[in-house]
């Protein structure tokens, strides 16, 4: 499988490209910049310079980047970002930013090239939702803020450091954490223990979403989860789109006992149809498990990999 | 030349590279000042008795395969201590509190510290190793502690826990009763491979023998298994562990093996045995002893083998069996 749409809508906000005057239709839209693949990178700058001085531009608050590679794949973020945090004064209420609104057909998610997110944090104070798409080159660096309640990471394999990086990070309000792991074979060199500073549930007081996505280590994550602290304070549970099978599912039974859970969300899995409905029988809250997958030859895909 | 060299200050020993990571090598572990903190310390590469400084806070530190003997008392690690094959490690300090220790084949470890707490666990092949700690909290994550064999029990402070191994941890014959484990439990070769019933707190765990999930009833009553089971058993990993479970000697001598050849090695006699298999090439295994352990194995090799001696050269990378010529089998 693979992400062949773009973002309709972003933050509650219907998303509208922008690329000259023309096409600002007031502060109550997400806007997309982006550039293709024969115009360049550089362009991207102008045409944030651009929207940053509409008018009632002081009143946006969402913005999306979309791809921003020009005609090489392998330019990183890292400008776009720098374009962002210098347009910060003129985007006072700006609250939410997804870095990489890409479709395969842009660039493949295990080619985006990323950079560190942390800039982004600390010019945009007010920022409630940040969303990054590609983990090559992803970080965080340390960095505290107070108002970040949404934090969403995919990728087709996710660097052990980036976990590393977000357990530094002071995220005093974050509520939904959601991280898409990916395979091996894409970028994942990290192991269930290095999501164990996450699981004790002392670093977001806040939590109550946590999303271990697109992963296919999710077979070896899922049996720490009923022993883990964090998952009383969750409300949701998701380990969609990786490649849970009854070797995960069956321990998930021992959620029956968790606390304040309201859904546990299974879907794209390779769960026998019986554990499903032993899991939806036992267990005092909503399992979602849409989207069954056939094992192809013993191999379990998960969404997006390459 | 002039190839004199200043030695890095330590501004830029301490830099951490580009993933993060603080890397020191040979002898410069000695200028790590008290207090020192940062995210990754890799000493992987350093040598000599390792001796580290008070006060160290860390994400991670890594000391694979290092001559470290023990850790400060006050050393804070949140996420991991990678301490395998640390041959001289003999302690670790009392109330010592991470996510995860590595400590596979750490062989002078004798004892964990007590009031430990940790989550995942990996002591595989910490052979001398024989005693918990009075309090003690493991935790969550996964205990392996594969090929312990000086253990005969495991604490009642264990779990709950996501899996646990305890292959080849042969003087094991017990488990805590209210041991709870949400994953697997793996017994193969383990004292509980022989035991007749298990704590009400484990009847919906699942079983495995060597990574092979295997049903309640083969770990408790292998003697329903009859001959006709293991020879319709199409998975090779599945019939592995029939055969395991059955007996390996009392299966070759049921289903009437056939002998293709007999010789002596350093172990004793050999014996090369054929036992057809339905839709299966035949199953041809080598029948010898150990010479360090005493123990018969059966060790499997191609069907198309003619002589124990063809099949030892097999089973050590030959093709020719007059190119195989140890002086000394162990």
């Amino acid at each position: 499988m693979t992400i062949d749409q773009n973002y309709v809508k972003f933050f509650g906000l219907p998303v509208v490209d922008f690329e000259k005057p023309e096409d600002w239709k007031g502060p109550s839209k997400a806007y997309r910049v982006r550039v293709d693949w024969d115009t360049s990178t550089e362009e991207m700058g102008k045409r944030y310079e651009l929207l940053g001085s509409q008018a009632d531009s002081d009143k946006l608050t969402a913005i999306i980047v979309g791809a921003w590679m020009g005609d090489d794949s392998s330019n990183d973020s890292s400008t776009v970002i720098q374009h962002l945090v210098a347009l910060a004064p003129k985007l006072p209420a700006l609250k939410a930013i997804f870095v990489g609104d890409i479709t395969y057909e842009e660039n493949e998610m295990s080619w985006i090239e990323q950079s560190d997110l942390a800039p982004l944090l600390a010019a945009y104070p007010g920022l409630e939702l940040l969303q990054a798409r590609g983990g090559n080159s992803l970080s965080i660096s340390q960095t505290t803020h107070e108002n970040l309640k949404s934090l969403i990471i995919e990728t087709g394999g996710m660097p052990r450091s980036v976990l590393r990086d977000i357990s530094r990070c002071s995220f005093p309000n974050l509520e939904h954490l959601e991280l898409w792991l990916g395979t091996g074979e894409y970028g994942w060199d990290g192991g269930v223990e290095d999501l164990q500073p996450i699981l004790t549930g002392k670093l977001f007081p806040k939590l109550s979403y946590l999303g271990l996505r697109n992963s296919d280590a999710i077979d070896e994550i899922a049996p720490v989860l009923p022993n883990a602290p964090l998952i009383s304070q969750l409300q949701v549970l998701d380990l969609s789109l990786g490649s849970l099978s009854d070797v995960g599912a069956r321990p998930l039974l021992a959620l029956a006992s968790a606390g304040n859970l309201k859904k546990l969300d299974l879907s794209h899995h390779y769960i026998a149809p019986e554990v499903v409905e032993e899991l939806q029988a036992a267990l005092p809250f909503e399992v979602v498990a849409n989207d069954p997958q056939e094992a192809d030859d013993e191999w379990r895909n998960i969404y997006v990999s390459e | 030349m002039n190839q004199s060299t200043t030695p890095p200050s330590s501004a830029d020993l301490f830099r951490p590279n580009a993933d993060g990571i603080v890397q020191l090598e040979g002898h410069q572990w000695e200028q790590i000042p008290p207090g020192f903190q940062c995210e990754v310390l890799d000493l992987t590469r350093c040598e000599g008795t390792i001796q580290l400084p008070a006060g160290l806070k860390l994400y991670e530190l890594l000391l694979e395969g290092t001559a470290i003997e023990s850790l400060p008392d006050d050393i804070q690690v949140e996420m991991a201590i990678r301490l395998s094959n640390c041959r001289e490690l003999h302690s670790l300090p009392a109330g010592l509190s991470t996510g995860s220790l590595f400590l596979q084949g750490c062989n002078s470890l004798t004892r964990l510290p007590e009031d430990l707490d940790v989550w995942f666990l990996d002591m595989s092949g910490c052979w001398a190793f024989q005693g918990w700690p009075k309090h003690a909290n493991i935790w969550a994550g996964n205990l392996n502690i594969r090929g312990c064999t000086a253990l005969q029990n495991l604490p009642a402070y264990l779990g709950p826990l996501a899996s646990l191994n305890v292959r080849d941890c042969s003087n094991l014959e017990t488990l805590p009763d209210n041991l709870k484990i949400t994953g697997w439990i793996d017994i193969a070769q383990s004292g509980l491979a022989n035991v007749k019933s298990i704590p009400e707190s484990l009847k919906n765990v699942e079983i495995r023998w060597q990574g092979v999930r295997i049903s309640h009833e083969l770990w408790l009553d292998p003697g329903s298994i009859q001959i006709h089971d293991i020879l319709k058993e199409d998975n090779a990993e599945r019939r592995r562990v029939l055969i395991d479970r059955y007996g390996q000697s009392r299966f070759m001598s049921e289903a009437n093996a056939e002998v293709l050849d007999e010789d002596q090695d350093a172990g004793g006699d050999r014996k090369l045995l054929r036992v057809p298999l339905q839709e299966d090439e035949p199953l041809v295994t080598l029948s010898c002893r150990c010479p360090s352990t005493g123990r018969d194995y059966f060790l499997r090799v191609p069907p198309n083998m003619q002589s124990c001696r063809q099949a030892a050269a097999w089973m050590a990378g030959y093709d020719n069996p007059d190119d195989y010529a140890p002086e000394i089998e162990t």
